[in-house]
């Protein structure tokens, strides 16, 4: 997923911003993990711009055309 | 004499040919779907199997599907009528095409896969009350007024 996560965050640069979080130690990830409860990875998640959360999470692999319909889909 | 021959053996061809035919049945179906035919598959009496796990499942789920996580399927679709159609789906459809293609190598008749799963599924969801108000079963995020995408992974 790391390349195709790259590239998206490439192109949507400016208008989303990517963050992301691997295995524990980062407090704010392991905040932002426990507030999502997330068990498995990778999973995703995608937030609007006035801090709601966008449809369910994504929970293993996903397709650059499920990413993108998400993506274009944040508001 | 020769062509009465002919014509015997044209007919025993013809013969074992519709014999075959009748005999073997049809091949399995294994094929992709949309919401809408998946709408359709169920108001025909398909099963709707959720693959993912139960975590997920509760997040909300397609109406009168049931939860298998598929690492049980093999157990639990033992029991299984394998005449019936079953259509499968997970998050994004990866999860379920793996599913599909071990029921339909187990014998199913027909088996479907909804494409792109439940990111792509048109139609509502039901059983997450609490997914409903916060679909990821978390409030606001402080986004500092930018769209966010957040990954959580390994590093390995």
């Amino acid at each position: 997923m790391k390349p195709l996560v790259e590239r998206l965050g490439t192109e949507y640069s400016g208008k989303v911003e990517f963050r992301t979080y691997l295995d524990s130690g980062d407090p704010i990830g392991d905040a932002l993990a426990q507030q999502f409860n997330i068990q498995y990875v990778p999973t995703f998640v995608f937030v609007n711009a006035d801090g709601s959360v966008s449809g369910q999470q994504i929970v293993g692999e996903a397709t650059e055309a499920v990413l993108r319909q998400r993506l274009d889909a944040l508001k | 004499m020769k062509n009465k021959l002919i014509i015997w053996l044209s007919v025993a061809v013809i013969a074992v040919i519709a014999f075959v035919a009748l005999a073997v049945p049809s091949p399995a179906v294994q094929k992709d779907v949309g919401s809408d035919e998946l709408l359709k598959l169920q108001a025909t009496g398909a099963s709707i199997v959720d693959v993912r796990t139960p975590p997920e499942f509760e997040s909300g789920h397609i109406a009168s599907s049931v939860n298998v996580p598929i690492d049980q399927l093999e157990q639990v679709s033992a029991t299984w009528d394998k005449q019936k159609a079953v259509v499968v789906y997970c998050a994004t459809g990866a999860r379920s095409a793996d599913a599909a293609a071990f029921l339909a190598s187990h014998g199913f008749r027909e088996v479907y896969n909804l494409t792109g799963g439940a990111a792509a599924w048109t139609g509502e969801l039901v059983g997450g009350a609490a997914a409903a108000a916060a679909p990821s079963g978390a409030g606001s995020v402080k986004t500092n007024g930018k769209r966010l995408f957040i990954e959580f992974s390994t590093s390995t």
